[in-house]
């Protein structure tokens, strides 16, 4: 097969349903001419067709009709299927509705009441009323919850209070406990202390008191000693004197003699 | 050549043309009666709905056959594009024709039909002709072969169809069974012409493979 055939091959499907130009339809009707392959080709393409065109419509099997209770439930065409004076009407009325609703729902009310549930839309006397008893309500309220709230922390401080009190009474008997033994062990160390301090300073005294009379004993020996020195150096010294004196009367003597 | 005398002439001409023009004639008081069918239609009048059924149900239900080649799913078919149809029918507006755009759901549904089915062989039950039954004995008479061949030969075509994907399918199916141009397929199914083109070429080189080269 030439690249000329592959080229005129692909046009074949095209001439026999008629989708080329003039001029491809009579380069092709040129080359088939020439050509058994191309022949052959179209051919087969013809064929096709042939069995193509060779199928005939089948009867229905049953009738297709759409019944009356058939699902048929859309607003929509309910609406669509109306003239246009109904459904400008249709359309306000639901406008309308609409409105009335959205105010009518914004204003709804439900309350229990003694008698039970009431369902109203309101006025604003009522609605003020209601809101005054809610605010008292939830005022009273705050209030109750504060005091419970005050009387259990009361409650609390008390407990502690009490803990406290308790564990102070413990201390202070702990304490008078210490203190009077600490009393008991000063007052036992004192007469201890005064015994002992006692007795030392009667030791220390008699000491003393013998160191005194053995110094007092030395010092009058020493006196009476130095005394007896004493009055020999005095007799020395006037004997001395006396030697001198005559010494030196009998040296006037002489010179007045 | 015996020459043709005028009287037999223009005779010849005015016999041509009186059909011509009440065919015409036919056409248009046709086109007209099925635009007041679907204007009552689109009013929620069923009745006329039905008669619009009842002239597009042949055509409806032969497209659904081809497409999916089984006549019960084709018939079941069918009776849901008419559904689809009739739920539809406010949004046809007439600037476009009746058939195009029945053509467009029968296509539409039996592509989406086609895609949900699961691949593989599908057997009918129902096919007393078909290879799994076939009749033990048969006296065969002329009308007998006859149907016989036309239905081998239908089973032929619709087998070698069953090649082409469902795309393919739609677009032979509105060239050569329904007979339109390119621009008005391409209009239907939504697509390029330059799509409507190779989709038909494509399939043609499939189907002659499958039943010029095998017979």
């Amino acid at each position: 097969m030439t690249p000329e055939c592959k080229e005129q091959q692909e046009k074949i499907a095209r001439f026999l349903i008629g989708d080329l130009t003039e001029a491809e339809r009579r380069s092709l009707e040129d080359h088939l001419t020439a050509c058994a392959i191309c022949r052959s080709e179209k051919e087969s393409y013809a064929r096709t067709l042939d069995h193509l065109q060779s199928l005939q419509d089948e009867p229905v099997p049953r009738h297709f009709f759409i019944h009356p209770e058939e699902p048929e439930s859309n607003p929509w065409r309910l609406y669509r299927r109306m003239t246009p004076r109904w459904q400008w009407i249709t359309a306000a009325a639901a406008v309308l509705f609409l409105l009335v609703g959205m105010a009518a729902v914004s204003r709804l009310q439900f309350r229990s009441d003694a008698d039970g549930w009431t369902v109203d839309f309101g006025n604003d006397d009522r609605i003020a009323a209601l809101e005054e008893e809610i605010s008292k309500l939830s005022n009273e309220r705050n209030l109750y919850a504060t005091t419970a709230q005050l009387l259990e922390m009361r409650s609390g401080f008390e407990h502690i209070l009490a803990d406290v009190s308790r564990q102070q009474q413990l201390l202070l008997t702990a304490l008078e406990l210490q203190d009077s033994k600490q009393t008991g062990q000063l007052i036992s160390a004192e007469a201890r202390w005064r015994k002992d301090t006692g007795e030392l300073l009667t030791s220390l005294y008699q000491n003393v008191s013998g160191y005194r009379a053995q110094d007092l004993e030395n010092i009058g020996s020493r006196f009476n000693s130095l005394e007896m020195t004493q009055a020999d150096q005095a007799r020395q010294t006037n004997a001395i004197l006396t030697a001198l004196m005559q010494e030196s009367g009998s040296g006037l003597n002489k010179t007045e003699n | 050549m015996m020459e043709e005398k005028p009287q037999e002439k223009v005779g010849r001409m005015v016999e041509r043309a009186i059909p011509d023009r009440i065919g015409i004639w036919a056409q248009s008081s046709g086109q007209m009666l099925e635009d007041s069918l679907v204007k009552a239609s689109q009013k929620g009048d069923m009745l006329a709905f039905n008669r619009l059924v009842l002239k597009w149900e042949k055509t409806v239900f032969n497209i659904a056959l081809r497409m999916l080649k089984e006549r019960e799913d084709a018939a079941e078919a069918t009776q849901e594009i008419f559904f689809r149809a009739y739920r539809n029918i406010d949004r046809f507006r007439q600037t476009s024709r009746f058939s195009s755009w029945i053509y467009r759901i029968a296509l539409n549904h039996c592509i989406s039909r086609i895609r949900q089915k699961p691949p593989g062989i599908h057997l009918s039950l129902d096919e007393p002709n078909g290879a799994v039954n076939p009749p033990k004995q048969l006296r065969v008479t002329e009308t007998q072969l006859d149907h016989l061949m036309r239905s081998e030969e239908r089973d032929r075509v619709l087998g070698a169809l069953e090649y082409l994907s469902p795309e393919q399918r739609a677009v032979v199916e509105l060239k050569f069974f329904q007979g339109m141009t390119f621009e008005d397929i391409a209009g239907i199914l939504e697509i390029p012409l330059s799509t409507v083109k190779s989709r038909l070429y494509t399939g043609l080189e499939i189907l002659k493979v499958h039943l010029a080269e095998k017979a």
